[in-house]
C-alpha cells in the first residue's frame, strides 16, 4: 500500500469537505489527487472520466430514476394526506395517537417515496402543525419526524439497497428487499415505543377515536397507494420483473393514478421530470464520483489493509461487528449515504463475507447505521429538512432526538447480532 | 451574457426533461416487448444505459447551476463578508479546475480513444465516442456556470457565496 496516496485521499478529502465544496466534487478532488501521486497525468486523467463514466453505466441503477419519478408523481396526488388518514384509522386512538400515527405514515410514505427528505418534508409538513394544534412541543414532533423519516429507507422499494446491490457485487435485489421489513418496522415500533413513553410522561392527548365506517373508507381510499408497493414488491420477489423493470411500472402505475384523480397537468408533469432528473443528477454524480474513488482505493490496497489491521484488532466476530458499526456511525456523521455505500462496501464487505455473514444481511446493517447520521449535525440532509420543515432550530430538537437515537442504535445491534432479523423473510421465500 | 445563459439554461432544463422522459418510454417499451411480445428488444436496454450516462453529468450541470449539490456548509456559513466571497471563489474555482482535468481534459482524451479505436456498442453498433462526449460537454457547462458564479459574487450578485448544505440525494 502506497502510505502516500492514502494521506493525500484522506486529507484532501475532508479539507475539501470541511472548506465547503460540494460533496460530490471533494470526493473527485480526492480521487484525482491521489491517482497523480502514483500515476502519470494523462492517464490518471483519462481513468477518472473513464471510471465515473463506467460507474454509471448499469442497468440496475437505471430503477433509481424511475423510483424517484414515481415518488414525485405520488407527491403531486395528495397520497401523504391519504397514508396519514389511513394511519390514524389504524393507531390514531391509542394514548399519544398522534405520535404513533406519525411513525406510521412515515413508514408508510417512505416506502413509497423511497426517500427520506421526500418523506420528512411531506409527512412531517401535514403532521407538525396537527400534533402542535394537539398540544406536543414542536421539538418533540419534529425530532419524531426525523427519525421516523429515515425507516423508509430500509422498508422496500429503497433506492439505497440497490446501490449497495452494485456496490456488494451482485447481491440480490429481491432478496435484500425482503430483508428490509422486518428491520424496518422494528426500527418504527422502537421509535414508537420511545414516543409512547415520552408522551405518557408528558401527558398527551388521547385523540378522537375513530368510527368503524370512517376506520373502513380510509383504508380504501389508501389501497390505490398503498397497492404500488404490492405491485412493485410483489412483482420482484416472484421473479415476474427486475427491480428496473418494476421501478418503470411505478412509473406508468403512478402516472395513470394521479390520471385517475386529476391531480397532475401537463406543465406539473414537465416540473417533475426536471426536477426528477435533477435528484437523479444528484445521485449520480455521488455514484460517479464514488465509484472512481472505490478504484483508487482498491488500487491502493486500502481494503486489504483495513481489513488486516480489524483482524489484528480482534478475531472475536462480535468485536469486529461492533468496531465496523462504530466506523459507520462516524462516517455517516460526515458523509451522505449514497457515497458512504459504494465507498465503504467493498472495504468491509469481504471481511465479513470471510467472517461468514451474508451479503444481504451487511446490506442492511450498513443501511441501517447510516441512517442514524442523516439525522445527526453537520451533514444530515434529514435533519435540515425536518427542522426546515418546522421552522425551528437544530439545537432545540437535539434533546428530544437523543432518546430516538438510542432507539435507532439499539435497533441497529438487535438487527446486527440477530441475523434472522433480516434474512428470515429471504429465507421463507428461498433467497 | 446574462442573456446568453439564460438562454443555455433553459435549453439544458428541456434536454433534461426530455431525456428524461425518453427514458421512461425506453424502459415501459422494453417491458411491453418482453411481456406482449414475448422477448425484450436489445437496443432498449442499452439506450436506457446510455441516457443514464447522460442525465447524470448533464444534469450535474443543471444542478450545480441551481445549487443542488449537497455540501457541507456548517464552517463555510460561519465566514462572513470579504472572506466569505473569497472562500466562494475558492470552492468555485477548484470545481471549475476539476471539471475542465477530468471531464474536459480526460473525458476529451477518452472521447478521442474510442474514436480512433472505432469501439462500438454491443446492440446499437454506436460509436462509443458519442456516448463519452457527455463527459466534456457537461465539463464544459459546468466550467461556465463556475464562471458565472465567480463573476456573482464579484458583484454581489448571489444570497451566499457559498453552495449550502440542502439536498435530496438518494437519502
Amino acid at each position: 500500500m502506497e502510505l502516500l496516496g492514502v494521506l493525500v485521499l484522506l486529507i484532501s478529502f475532508v479539507f475539501l469537505l470541511f472548506v465547503g465544496v460540494p460533496i460530490a466534487f471533494c470526493i473527485g478532488i480526492a480521487t484525482l489527487l491521489t491517482m497523480l501521486v502514483s500515476i502519470p497525468f494523462d492517464p490518471a486523467v483519462t481513468t477518472v472520466a473513464q471510471r465515473m463514466a463506467t460507474g454509471l453505466d448499469s442497468f440496475t441503477l437505471l430503477a433509481i430514476p424511475f423510483f424517484i419519478l414515481a415518488g414525485q408523481i405520488m407527491n403531486q396526488g395528495g397520497i401523504a394526506r391519504r397514508l396519514i388518514d389511513f394511519a390514524k384509522s389504524i393507531v390514531g386512538m391509542l394514548p399519544g395517537g398522534l405520535a404513533y400515527v406519525h411513525v406510521v405514515a412515515a413508514m408508510l410514505f417512505g416506502s413509497i417515496s423511497g426517500s427520506a427528505v421526500a418523506t420528512a418534508s411531506a409527512i412531517g409538513g401535514f403532521m407538525g402543525p396537527q400534533m402542535e394544534k394537539e398540544g406536543y412541543d414542536k421539538e418533540f414532533s419534529t425530532a419524531l419526524n426525523i427519525t421516523s423519516s429515515t425507516t423508509g429507507l430500509i422498508i422496500p422499494p429503497s433506492n439505497i439497497l440497490i446501490v449497495y446491490s452494485l456496490a456488494s457485487g451482485g447481491a440480490s435485489i429481491a432478496a435484500l428487499f425482503l430483508a428490509g421489513y422486518i428491520p424496518g418496522i422494528l426500527t418504527g415500533m422502537l421509535l414508537m415505543f420511545v414516543a409512547g413513553y415520552m408522551a405518557f410522561k408528558k401527558n398527551y392527548p388521547l385523540s378522537g377515536r375513530v368510527s368503524f365506517k370512517v376506520a373502513a373508507r380510509k383504508f380504501l381510499e389508501a389501497i390505490p397507494s398503498l397497492f404500488l408497493i404490492i405491485l412493485v414488491i410483489g412483482g420482484i420477489v416472484a421473479g415476474i420483473f427486475t427491480a428496473t423493470e418494476a421501478s418503470a411500472i411505478a412509473v406508468v402505475y403512478a402516472l395513470l393514478l394521479t390520471l385517475a384523480y386529476r391531480s397532475l397537468t401537463l406543465r406539473e408533469l414537465k416540473d417533475v421530470l426536471l426536477s426528477s432528473s435533477n435528484t437523479t443528477a444528484i445521485v449520480a454524480l455521488l455514484i460517479a464520483t464514488s465509484m472512481a474513488m472505490s478504484w483508487v482505493m482498491s488500487y491502493e490496497n486500502i481494503p486489504i489493509f483495513v481489513s488486516e489491521g480489524l483482524i489484528a484488532l480482534s478475531d472475536n466476530p462480535i468485536v469486529i461487528l461492533l468496531i465496523i458499526n462504530i466506523i459507520l456511525l462516524a462516517v455517516g456523521v460526515f458523509m451522505d449515504m449514497t457515497p458512504a455505500v459504494l465507498i465503504f462496501t467493498p472495504i468491509f464487505l469481504p471481511l465479513v463475507v470471510e467472517m461468514g455473514m451474508d451479503p444481504v444481511h451487511f446490506g442492511i446493517i450498513m443501511v441501517l447505521n447510516l441512517s442514524v447520521g442523516l439525522c445527526t449535525p453537520p451533514v444530515g440532509s434529514v435533519l435540515f429538512v425536518g427542522c426546515g420543515i418546522a421552522n425551528i432550530s437544530i439545537t432545540k430538537v437535539i434533546k428530544p432526538l437523543i432518546p430516538m437515537f438510542i432507539a435507532m442504535v439499539v435497533s441497529l445491534l438487535l438487527v446486527t447480532y440477530f441475523e434472522g432479523l433480516s434474512l428470515f423473510l429471504p429465507r421463507l421465500f428461498g433467497y | 451574457m446574462d442573456k446568453t445563459l439564460k438562454i443555455i439554461d433553459n435549453t439544458l432544463g428541456w434536454v433534461m426533461v426530455v431525456l428524461m422522459a425518453v427514458l421512461v418510454i425506453d424502459v415501459v417499451w422494453q417491458v411491453t416487448t418482453r411481456y406482449v411480445l414475448g422477448s425484450a428488444s436489445s437496443y432498449t436496454e442499452e439506450i436506457a444505459r446510455f441516457l443514464l450516462i447522460w442525465i447524470g453529468l448533464l444534469g450535474s450541470a443543471f444542478a450545480y447551476r441551481k445549487n443542488l449539490h449537497l455540501a457541507f456548509d456548517y464552517f463555510s456559513d460561519k465566514v462572513t463578508g470579504r472572506r466569505k466571497k473569497w472562500l466562494g471563489y475558492f470552492i468555485h474555482s477548484l470545481v471549475a479546475i476539476f471539471s475542465f482535468l477530468v471531464l474536459v481534459v480526460g473525458g476529451g482524451y477518452l472521447v478521442q480513444l474510442t474514436w480512433e479505436l472505432n469501439q462500438v456498442s454491443a446492440a446499437l453498433q454506436i460509436k462509443l465516442a458519442y456516448v463519452y462526449s457527455v463527459l466534456p460537454l457537461s465539463g464544459a457547462l459546468i466550467i461556465l456556470y463556475a464562471i458565472s458564479f465567480i463573476s456573482d459574487i464579484a458583484r454581489d450578485r448571489v444570497q451566499t457565496a457559498v453552495p449550502e448544505s440542502k439536498s435530496a440525494g438518494a437519502a
